[in-house]
């Protein structure tokens, strides 16, 4: 084995964490920004808009050397120390799960019915309850851009590791880790390692798949609701509508 | 021509419209609307299909902005409001709209969110919805999902969740759409109710029988707008016949409405003085 066990556990456990807190920081972020874009009306929300969209593809590699800039012992941000440590790659990957979470949700939200935005509107809501409201509304949308925010920040590569370095014991990931190998000539390693990232990958559509599911039987259950039996009868008139 | 604004000195407009005009994909739909709405009248906002009559509620809630004029709330226009004297304010109107938005979440869930937005606890929430949907004849719904609801049961459901904030206005837009003849009775029972108790009402109807019925029963007070062909004409509910004789703006539409409801049995109803 090119790895020994315990250090590929350690590699396992940071990635995963790093894409974790990747997605829980562009979550934090992302949300807020989306439902920004889509329900308020402000100078400039049309710009920012194509730039959040334009970043969908956002090219982890430039995305790693603007942030080595800023990070890099002479950049404004060198005091802080950071630069090829985990913090620098989860800012990395936090860079590029922003936007994505940040569009998805817009777009979800927007796909909400008009009806049920007017609604909302009309009863008064503070800033806050509007949203949260509406959020609670496009759960399922939202929750598939949070995941899908997830697997753009798995095992990423480039942004890894021009921030991270690729340091042993400290800063290798899954995604360094088979790039280190593989320029090593230690393919069948490599295949293992891409095997740990496919299986994660899986989980995510694994539960994908669940909220798909879980929004159909909604979906079902309301189509299907017209005339059940043991619907209770309306008290006042005895009359169902 | 009957005008809302005759007393206005006496009881000033809660909400108006002003010189408003409304165009939809470049096709004018309002064109230079005035219509005032002074507190505890009873309006019923007659007129075809696609004529604009949502349109009119929705401007006078303040959720859309008209191309041009004013849209007034208590004398101050909707778009110069904070967003803090917005949401007060639309916490004191009950809306029903013609197609009916819920959450996907249960029954009860619906018709509790506005109160629990003003602060009110879950559990006095609870039970003023749980009172609000008996009323409507929904006891045993709350907790179904309110998209399960039929056409019907949603529109009353909506009703509900009107009810439940205790507004000083209600504005009701085909609030009977998909009811039986027992709830449809039901449902305008709670909207003269409410307008006896000193409320203000607004309701917007596409049926000549229902705008007569209402009108019958809520007496001289009620006041109709007829929306068509861009403009508003408003009288109070006993000149409307002379309305129906005039050659141009309602009339010819209120002829056709009474011809293919009953051969003017309808109009014919209309109390003359």
């Amino acid at each position: 084995m090119a790895i020994p066990l315990d250090e590929l556990v350690n590699i396992t456990l940071l990635t995963v964490a790093v894409t974790i807190g990747a997605t829980a920081l562009g979550s934090l972020l992302g949300i807020p920004l989306g439902l920004l874009l889509v329900l308020e009306r402000f100078p400039g929300r049309g710009a920012i808009r194509t730039i959040v969209y334009a970043l969908y593809a956002f090219p982890p590699i430039v995305a790693g050397v603007l942030l080595y800039l800023l990070l890099r012992r002479e950049g404004p941000l060198g005091d802080l120390g950071l630069l090829f440590t985990p913090v620098a790659i989860l800012l990395g990957e936090t860079l590029l799960t922003t936007p994505l979470i940040a569009g998805l949700t817009v777009s979800a939200v927007a796909e909400l019915p008009p009806e049920v935005i007017e609604i909302v509107d009309s009863g008064g809501p503070s800033l806050r309850q509007r949203a949260i409201a509406l959020l609670r509304e496009a759960r399922f949308g939202v929750t598939a851009a949070v995941l899908v925010g997830y697997g753009r920040s798995l095992a990423e590569v480039a942004a890894a590791l021009i921030l991270g370095g690729n340091i042993r014991g400290e800063t290798r990931t899954l995604g360094t880790a088979i790039l280190l190998e593989v320029n090593q000539g230690d393919f069948e390693f490599a295949l293992a390692l891409s095997a740990l990232i496919l299986a994660q990958a899986l989980f995510m559509a694994f539960l994908l798949r669940r909220l798909q599911r879980a929004e159909r039987a909604f979906a079902h259950r309301i189509d299907t609701s017209h005339g059940r039996p043991k619907r209770p009868t309306s008290e006042k008139t005895g009359v169902e509508g | 021509m009957a005008d809302l604004r005759a007393n206005s000195e006496c009881n000033p407009p809660e909400f108006a419209l002003a010189r408003v005009e409304v165009a939809l994909e470049g096709r004018p739909l309002l064109q230079g609307v005035d219509l005032d709405l002074t507190r505890g009248s009873f309006l019923l906002v007659l007129g075809p299909t696609g004529a604009g009559k949502t349109t009119i509620l929705r401007l006078l809630l303040g959720l859309q902005r008209p191309g041009a004029g004013k849209t007034l709330v208590e004398g101050r226009e909707w778009s110069t409001l904070s967003r803090a004297n917005r949401a007060h304010i639309r916490q004191r109107i009950g809306y029903v709209q013609q197609q009916v938005g819920l959450l996907q979440a249960p029954a009860l869930y619906n018709v509790t969110l506005p109160l629990r937005w003003r602060g009110v606890s879950r559990d006095v929430a609870d039970e003023c919805g749980k009172t609000a949907m008996a009323s409507v004849g929904l006891s045993g719904y709350e907790r179904e999902p309110a998209l399960s609801l039929s056409g019907g049961e949603r529109q009353r459901l909506a009703m509900a969740r009107a009810c439940a904030v205790e507004p000083d206005v209600l504005f009701l837009d085909e609030f009977t759409n998909h009811q039986d003849p027992a709830h449809e009775d039901l449902l305008e029972s709670l909207a003269h109710g409410f307008h006896g108790r000193g409320g203000t009402v607004v309701v917007v109807s596409h049926r000549l029988d229902q705008v007569r019925r209402m009108a019958t029963r809520g007496g001289d007070a009620v006041q109709i707008a007829i929306v068509i062909d861009g403009q508003v004409y408003v009288c109070a509910w006993p000149a409307l016949p002379s309305f129906a004789t005039e050659p141009a703006g309602p009339g010819p539409f209120l002829r056709r409405l009474a011809l293919a409801s009953e051969s003017e049995v309808e109009l014919a109803a209309v109390p003359t003085s």
